[in-house]
């Protein structure tokens, strides 16, 4: 009885074996929340599994609410949990000064992930994060600013998939999409402002650089010296806002009254 | 382990993969590290006295079970030990975060919690961790509360590694002594 290999060796049902495989995609960031999968057909093509097999693996991750099946597509499920962005967005709206509690989280992580980018990334990975940076450029160049905000979230993305840590790209990355959609405060804001754009464009250079340079340390300070740059320059603009607020208010109330 | 032993799916699609991907676990514990560390200075800078009195409460909950050697206690204050602290940073955002990792950590994802706490120097040195940081967080020390923090989530990295090792080494001795029964009844 003592080598019965029946638990060890025995593959198990091939079915579980592809849940695995998709969930360690969804894990490593290869899947993303809110992606659609391909059509059945395709995707046991490319596994190279019966469709019976795949379609009761689809059915155990949907039943774990990884996967999730509407208009007529098969969707990987909000991996942070469904209330995760609908929570923090009630947070930003109770909270006055979460954004910076936003950037102030960011500066350490992103400090860190910047770090071990530099020491991890693979040559495909500083590929992205080579071409995440030209999009930015290039955007710029061509006065853009609502596109290089977006081109500026991915190339953020692409440093938290080099850290390779399956947590820095779940949540970080998770917290960068909400980014986009603007939860967490207007980016345009930031982009519009006169002289903004080139700063931010410079430190993104420096993160870039110092990744490419394979230099942790160096790294890690741009990506700091941007995210503090950032939380600076944002309160800054609502200092202002409100100034001008209550200015416009003010003469509201002794000129242009009725 | 069979499937009727699997735990049931838990309401966060994240905790159930990595509860599934225990190749996870590093990554884990690197993130807490990170974590752990501006927690820590950020805690050590702003706690309120009320910040206080919540870690003070948890701490001296710890300390409590601890001595009266009652491991379900001493691993359900540790959480709320921990729980204090992230509160204590102000950052709504770490906080709101962290609440649903810190979820993981009393799930026993990744390891046999209890076992750790069963192996006394373990223990032992888990309590001397524990007492270094909320020592430091008490003097407001917040260069000694990181450094308190970084080594306390390095050494159950440390452990963790070590406790799969005796796990495996473990299942190969088990493996070694059914022979040894088929021998004898052979």
């Amino acid at each position: 009885m003592g080598y019965t290999a029946k638990n060890h060796i025995r593959p198990k049902k091939l079915s579980e074996a592809v849940a695995r495989h998709l969930e360690s995609l969804i894990l490593e960031g290869t899947l993303r929340s809110g992606e659609r999968l391909p059509p059945e057909r395709e995707l046991a093509l490319r596994l190279d599994v019966s469709r019976p097999s795949l379609r009761e693996a689809l059915a155990t991750l949907e039943q774990r609410g990884i996967l999730e099946t509407r208009r007529g597509g098969t969707f990987v499920g909000p991996i942070l949990g469904a209330t995760f962005a609908s929570d923090l967005q009630d947070l930003m709206r109770s909270s006055p000064d979460s954004p910076g509690d936003y950037l102030e989280f960011r500066s350490g992580m992103d400090g860190m992930a910047a770090a071990f980018a530099a020491e991890r990334a693979s040559d495909i990975d500083l590929d992205t994060i080579g071409q995440r940076f030209r999009a930015i450029e290039e955007r710029h160049q061509r006065e853009q600013p609502d596109d290089e905000a977006d081109a500026d979230a991915l190339f953020h993305l692409a440093i938290y998939e080099a850290s390779h840590n399956v947590l820095m790209i779940q949540i970080m990355g998770g917290l960068a999409d909400l980014l986009r959609q603007d939860v967490l405060y207007n980016r345009f804001k930031l982009y519009n402002r006169q002289g903004v754009r080139e700063l931010l464009l410079e430190q993104h250079r420096a993160i870039h650089d110092a990744i490419q340079a394979r230099d942790p340390q160096a790294a890690r300070a741009a990506a700091e010296a941007h995210v503090a740059f950032t939380r600076a320059a944002l309160s800054e603009i609502d200092r202002t806002d409100t100034r001008l607020e209550l200015a416009l208010r003010r003469f509201a109330e002794t000129d242009g009254g009725p | 382990m069979s499937d009727a032993s699997s735990p049931p799916p838990p309401a966060t699609p994240l905790v159930w993969l990595l509860r599934s991907h225990p190749e996870a676990a590093e990554d884990y514990l690197e993130f807490r590290w990170v974590v752990a560390r501006i927690a820590a200075r950020l805690a050590a800078e702003r706690a309120t006295p009320e910040d206080m009195q919540r870690i003070t409460a948890a701490f001296q909950r710890l300390e409590q079970a601890h001595d009266d050697q009652r491991l379900d206690e001493e691993m359900a204050a540790d959480i709320a030990f921990h729980r204090a602290i992230y509160r204590a940073t102000h950052n709504a955002v770490m906080h709101h975060i962290m609440e649903r990792l810190l979820g993981l950590l009393g799930d026993d994802v990744f390891y046999d919690r209890a076992a750790f706490y069963r192996h006394g120097e373990t223990r032992a040195d888990l309590m001397d961790q524990h007492r270094a940081l909320y020592q430091a967080l008490a003097r407001k020390d917040a260069a000694g509360a990181v450094t308190a923090a970084e080594s306390h989530i390095r050494y159950t990295g440390k452990a963790l590694r070590q406790w799969r090792t005796a796990q495996a080494r473990r299942s190969v001795a088990r493996r070694r002594a059914g022979r040894i029964g088929a021998d004898e009844e052979a």
